[in-house]
């Protein structure tokens, strides 16, 4: 029976389908219609993000001047020479310290303030504007303001330490503390972003489903698990993939509070390449960096969508 | 089984005006109990303060004898169905329709007995492991009502359920959900817009507009004897006709507008003594051809501006003082735009309404008193 309808199909087709002639012009029409249309953006990114990228993998095959341009070709010895470098070693541990500490704690706190934020309550508007407040500060901004809590002697995290009866801890001159000190800062930024974005993902969430629950006598934890997180899956999906990149590229915080210091213990990777490039003018060792950067974090990248997406309820 | 009683229950958002204004009302065991009235006229509002998803502003809500006001939702023994039936995605039906039993920790053997019962009672048994979105719309809506089922409450709310389906079924799923709750005899609370839904469904329904009642009572006693005319003209299809009117001096002539006037009939004319306007109504099907009226009627001729054939019934559409009616008349009729048509209304099929109270002072078939008991 579907042999036949299907020759039935083909009949029709053979005896009433018109094959249009179209000449190569006319095939692209919608073709040249589009890249029309994406022309200033791939220009922009052309300029800016693909020319410095091929320039980079250009560079990272390279020994360089000071000014930055290719004198002679050495094939993979930059890489061998960064794989072997103790320095760049131990920028990569950092580098991975920082993500881990960074991450988690980032969006759980984001979150869990989310979560406060998303009650129903009088003023609950001012909370939310508050929270979500260090997305519209500049990383220097914020970066100068926590220099300022984190000084050792006037500084107000010190201060408080001593009221309640603990000693001062040299958060940014003890390379046990610095990493940690910068950790801190960055999580205070991130949150106002990840808070943002899961609020919305929050209020995204039929409240009919939380009536049902109420209903059915289901506890707010049981709420939480079975209903919320699934629920949001995909904006802390997002939001983890987001903050991990965020977290790899780390600079400005790290450049105004401790260069690097003390002793390389907050050298995160990008850091190293800026003072590879721009300090010692190794424009070919920090392209190779850059590009094992860029490697990792694409690789990782992968990784989190092959086995993160699984967890992930889309509707 | 408990019955629902609601007294002097009331709802205000900004304590300034009612959404749910002094409603007293007491649902029976067993009885299908439909609100229905216009979008914002609290009928939702009321359903939800039943449901306790609403706090009450002021009066007493009970469920059996226990007066309820600031009990939990979860405690109240009541399920409900959504209008968006409020299904969890990320969950197959089964899970859907389990979610309550395992919130509630009751123990494996027993919560799938009852999954599978209501499973076979709703059909739902081949699409248990399906996500919500692999359903079609009546499915997603049996999955809703098998929550009910399996949670074996004895009152069962439900918010505009059938808003979200096409015309036909909607249909079906009416009788259905009829069926379902004769089958399982427990108390239905049935919230709609719909006054065909109202009308087929509810043992005893509830109007209400601006949160005020307007009546409770059976299905046909509202729609014989509509207390008031937002009542009439609400329930029945097509609405009540209705025609605002003018009396001479004397009463013996009703005035439509400054030129066209009708003969008062003489039976009416003790009762119109204290009034200068009122207004009439007619249901459509009232209206007759004037030579098929043989007792004492109001007669009346038209120029027909549409007619609708709707296969053995035929509306025609005409304008009648300042106001526009229709006739429905049983059977084919070949009558075009434009054709003159003799009109009769029968004494009796007439309703008298006071123009500004809009309460019913007179109908045909039974005379009513001053301040009419309809409760």
């Amino acid at each position: 029976m579907s042999s036949s309808s299907v020759t039935v199909v083909e009949e029709r087709i053979l005896q009433y389908g018109r094959k249009e002639k179209l000449s190569w012009w006319g095939k692209t029409k919608n073709f040249r219609t589009a890249m029309l249309y994406l022309f200033p953006s791939i220009l922009l990114f052309s300029i800016f993000l693909f020319y410095p990228m091929l320039r980079t993998v250009y560079l990272s095959f390279f020994l360089t001047d000071a000014q930055g341009v290719a004198s002679l070709f050495v094939g993979f010895e930059n890489f061998a020479y960064i794989l072997q470098s103790s320095v760049f070693r131990k920028s990569m541990v950092s580098t991975l310290l920082f993500v881990l500490y960074t991450v988690p704690s980032s969006v759980i706190i984001a979150l869990f303030l989310a979560l406060l934020a998303n009650e129903k309550l009088r003023g609950i508007g001012f909370f939310r504007t508050i929270l979500s407040s260090t997305m519209g500060m500049s990383v220097a901004a914020s970066a100068v303001i926590w220099l300022f809590l984190f000084h050792p002697t006037v500084g107000i995290l010190n201060s408080f330490l001593n009221i309640i009866g603990i000693s001062s801890i040299p958060w940014l001159l003890d390379p046990q503390w610095a990493l940690i000190s910068i950790a801190i800062t960055t999580v205070w930024m991130n949150t106002g972003f990840a808070f943002l974005v899961i609020l919305g993902g929050l209020q995204n969430i039929d409240q009919h489903l939380y009536e049902n629950a109420e209903i059915d006598g289901a506890k707010y934890r049981y709420q939480l698990r079975r209903i919320t997180l699934p629920m949001l899956s995909p904006t802390l999906f997002f939001i983890i993939t987001i903050t991990f990149i965020n977290s790899f590229q780390s600079f400005g915080q790290v450049d105004i509070l401790t260069q690097g210091g003390p002793a390389e213990a907050t050298n995160l990777i990008v850091y190293a390449i800026y003072r590879d490039a721009f300090i010692n003018y190794q424009f070919g060792t920090a392209s190779a960096q850059a590009l094992i950067l860029f490697i990792l974090v694409f690789g990782l990248t992968i990784l989190q969508f092959k086995f993160g997406e699984k967890r992930v309820h889309y509707q | 089984m408990k019955k629902v009683t609601l007294s002097h229950v009331s709802k205000s958002y900004d304590q300034q005006s009612f959404a749910v204004d002094d409603v007293n009302v007491e649902i029976n065991p067993g009885e299908f109990f439909v609100l229905v009235g216009p979008s914002g006229c609290g009928k939702s509002t009321m359903l939800r303060m039943i449901a306790g998803l609403e706090t009450i502003t002021a009066g007493d809500l009970s469920i059996g004898e226990n007066r309820v006001n600031h009990m939990p939702p979860s405690k109240r023994e009541i399920s409900m169905v959504f209008q968006n039936y409020a299904l969890y995605p990320h969950l197959t039906v089964e899970e859907n329709i389990l979610f309550g039993l395992k919130a509630r920790k009751m123990n494996k053997i027993e919560r799938n007995e009852r999954c599978q019962e209501a499973a076979d009672l709703l059909g739902l048994t081949p699409y248990l492991q399906r996500k919500p979105r692999e359903l079609s719309g009546g499915q997603r809506q049996r999955v809703a009502l098998a929550r009910t089922v399996v949670s074996q409450r004895p009152i069962c709310l439900l918010d505009e359920p059938l808003s979200n389906l096409d015309a036909k079924l909607r249909g079906y799923m009416r009788t259905e959900i009829r069926q379902l709750q004769k089958k399982l005899g427990i108390t239905m609370i049935y919230v709609t817009h719909d006054q065909v839904e109202a009308m087929t469904m509810g043992d005893r329904m509830m109007v209400l507009k601006d949160g005020k009642v307007q009546q409770v009572g059976t299905p046909l006693s509202i729609y014989n004897q509509p207390k008031n005319l937002f009542v009439a003209t609400f329930i029945g299809a097509p609405p009540m006709n209705t025609l605002p009117l003018s009396l001479s001096q004397d009463r013996s002539l009703m005035f439509m507008n400054e030129k066209i006037s009708l003969a008062t009939p003489v039976s009416w004319r003790t009762l119109l003594n204290t009034k200068d306007h009122f207004h009439l109504g007619v249901r459509p099907e009232q209206v007759f051809p004037a030579e098929e009226v043989l007792e004492p009627s109001i007669k009346f001729d038209v120029t027909i501006e549409d007619t609708e054939v709707l296969g053995n019934e035929t509306h025609f559409t005409f304008t009648l003082g300042k106001a526009t009616w229709k006739a429905k008349w049983q059977g084919q009729w070949p009558k075009n735009i434009g054709d003159l048509l003799s009109l009769a209304v029968p004494l009796e099929a007439a309703y008298l309404f006071d123009t500004d109270t809009e309460e019913i002072f007179y109908s045909g078939q039974v005379q009513l008193s001053e301040g009419v008991q309809v409760l």
